[in-house]
């Protein structure tokens, strides 16, 4: 190596260095939790052995939820109770969280339905049940898991197994519930191993071929890693593991996607009372940018049974067939559109502000920037007119290139 | 869906392809040739995987596409532009993969971002310090996420996991196609501040040139090149 190249070779190096020491220099940051990071242990973060993170209100120091993911400042929680927090700042284990008060789950009309559970399911199941097929706008459904290896320690004996942890099974439950509904469903087991951070590219192979097959709507089913109690609730008078909806928030259909989680809660709230856990709007992508109808699950805990969770998923399954049969549902859905658009403003929005700042750094000054622009416009306008011209035989442009180059 | 998503969706593709077809232009394709190219990994992501054992396929838009691009961009290249990037690629598959094995599971658990951009992030910048090229820091994100999946099959087999792993099987929405395209758009932005910092610096004020070249030695044309256009 030359001389020349020496400096960018020892930056390189460092970065290298900086990026191999990474978790052990934010773990030593005052706002983490871990006493002693031992480095060893810092790759099975996903999963914390020695404890989990506390989302606690920051007026009443009460605890919202537990959680084995970890929280930052920015991320959102909808309480069982529908009630929204926003996290203000986080100290070692806990996550100061402002309450927002109660809200109202997303506007679809079926806050207009009636109460009655029983009328609820005339509605909607007895009259779509007998025919047992989806309607035509009903998307296909996809199942699929990041953490294929996922499994719950009571019943598969591990926390995870690499040929394929019993998320699998809880998977295939929930595709067998809801193919008996009439609804059309495509599953992959692939379990996305190695177990690494790599795990939701791979997954994104198959969310992508998924929808490929037509689906409409996925579902990247997981488990928590928190002590049982935590998803453990009342449901219908029978202990029942709950379901948390995670939404990612570093994607574009974030406000669709929320939407979505927010109206199958607010049918669940009504078909099955306190089977939704809440909704977690969280840091991270979980390639729900693929689709504006895709959310994440977790099904109970490590510490909750197998057989529990997967008989849960057969309860979510009565949610999504009133959320797309029924008439509630339906509703529902057509309001997301009004959520769609809001959402292309922000596309747009964004796409103008990182092509303009681009364009800033590349001219150097805004009059730069204008006089670039307006020698673009009046070249690309001059070759429309040029055209125009040439259509109505005013002139023979046969030369022109037209051409950006 | 509904319309409204429908169209969410259109726009957000739209915009990802506008990104996809200035990146490309960026490497010394013409705007024919970079059409091409991105209609290829468009159209290629809907064809069948070509197997390449029993538990690893390769996509032929997310993988087999973006193979060619390099290797049309080694043979424009010169020798020690090749060698340069080699070394850049070789660096940024170790990084991303120890960034990968180190980095926590969940995205949750990720300082500011997403596993699937950061990594990207990260190729872009490892490329760019160690090639100093644009065009290096294609080649080094898209060939790193590749390599990394091949070590990731090699870590299955070793453990007796016979789990299918598809290389580049989101297509045109992949990783390896997202890691060369943002770790390109890094470098371009990259080298834009840090060549106006340095012109600012030398004071010569204006005449910024957008199209200015990536590097010292390493000049990238935007023109088209005679028979380029046909790649």
């Amino acid at each position: 190596m030359s001389k020349k190249n020496f400096p960018r070779i020892l930056i390189t190096f460092l970065f290298f260095c900086l990026i191999l020491l990474n978790p052990v220099l934010f773990n030593a940051l005052p706002t983490k939790a871990q006493n002693t990071p031992d480095f060893l242990a810092l790759q099975e973060m996903d999963e914390r052995g020695d404890g989990f993170f506390f989302m606690k209100d920051l007026e009443s120091k009460d605890t919202i939820m537990k959680t084995a993911r970890l929280i930052r400042p920015g991320n959102e929680y909808i309480t069982g109770e529908n009630e929204l927090f926003c996290v203000e700042k986080v100290e070692g284990d806990i996550a100061w969280a402002r309450s927002k008060g109660k809200i109202k789950l997303f506007e679809g009309n079926i806050a207009t339905i009636s109460q009655d559970n029983s009328s609820l399911e005339k509605t909607v199941f007895q009259k779509k049940r007998p025919e047992n097929k989806p309607e035509n706008n009903v998307p296909r459904m996809g199942v699929y898991h990041s953490h294929g290896a996922e499994s719950y320690v009571p019943s598969d004996g591990e926390e995870s197994t690499l040929e394929g942890g019993g998320i699998l099974q809880v998977g295939h439950a929930f595709v067998e519930a809801l193919r008996e509904k009439g609804l059309e469903v495509n599953y992959s087991s692939h379990t996305h191993v190695p177990h690494d951070a790599g795990a939701y590219n791979r997954s994104r192979r198959t969310a992508e071929q998924l929808l490929h097959q037509g689906v409409g709507a996925l579902f990247d089913v997981h488990r928590d890693a928190v002590p049982a109690e935590e998803y453990t609730a009342e449901v219908e008078d029978t202990p029942t593991v709950q379901v948390q909806i995670v939404v990612g928030q570093q994607n574009q259909n974030i406000q669709s996607n929320r939407h979505f989680a927010e109206g199958l809660k607010k049918v669940a709230d009504k078909v099955h009372p306190g089977l939704v856990k809440g909704i977690f709007m969280a840091s991270g992508n979980y390639n729900q940018d693929i689709l504006p109808l895709s959310l994440l699950f977790e099904v109970g805990t490590h510490e909750n049974t197998r057989e529990g969770a997967a008989r849960s998923m057969g309860l979510f399954s009565d949610v999504i067939e009133v959320y797309f049969m029924g008439e509630p549902g339906k509703q529902a859905r057509e309001g997301l559109g009004g959520t769609a658009l809001k959402s292309i403003l922000w596309i747009i929005f964004i796409a103008g502000l990182a092509l303009g700042g681009y364009l800033l750094i590349g001219t150097g000054s805004i009059e730069e920037l204008r006089a670039k622009l307006r020698h673009f416009f009046s070249r690309e306008f001059a070759e429309f007119k040029d055209k125009r011209n040439g259509d109505r035989g005013d002139g023979d442009h046969s030369g022109n290139d037209g051409g950006t180059a | 869906m509904i319309a409204g998503q429908v169209i969410l969706l259109a726009v957000a593709v739209m915009v990802y392809f506008g990104f996809a077809h200035r990146v490309l232009d960026r490497l010394r394709l013409s705007d024919r040739a970079a059409l091409l190219f991105l209609a290829a990994m468009i159209a290629g992501g809907f064809l069948p995987d070509i197997q390449l054992g029993s538990s690893l396929s390769i996509n032929i838009g997310g993988g087999v596409i973006p193979l060619i691009l390099v290797g049309y961009l080694w043979s424009k290249a010169e020798k020690h532009e090749i060698s340069r990037s080699v070394i850049a690629v070789v660096i940024t598959a170790a990084v991303v993969y120890a960034a990968l094995k180190i980095m926590p599971i969940e995205p949750t658990h990720n300082f500011f971002l997403d596993p699937l951009y950061f990594v990207a992030l990260l190729a872009g910048l490892v490329a760019y310090l160690a090639g100093r090229s644009r065009r290096s820091a294609f080649i080094a994100g898209t060939l790193a996420i590749f390599f990394n999946d091949l070590l990731a099959r090699i870590e299955n087999i070793m453990a007796g996991i016979t789990t299918p792993i598809a290389i580049g099987g989101a297509g045109v929405f992949d990783a390896i196609v997202i890691a060369g395209f943002i770790a390109l758009g890094f470098a371009e932005l990259t080298g834009e501040t840090l060549e106006r910092i340095s012109l600012e610096a030398q004071g010569k004020k204006g005449n910024g040139k957008i199209d200015s070249p990536g590097t010292e030695d390493n000049p990238v044309k935007t023109e088209n090149e005679p028979g380029e256009g046909d790649a």
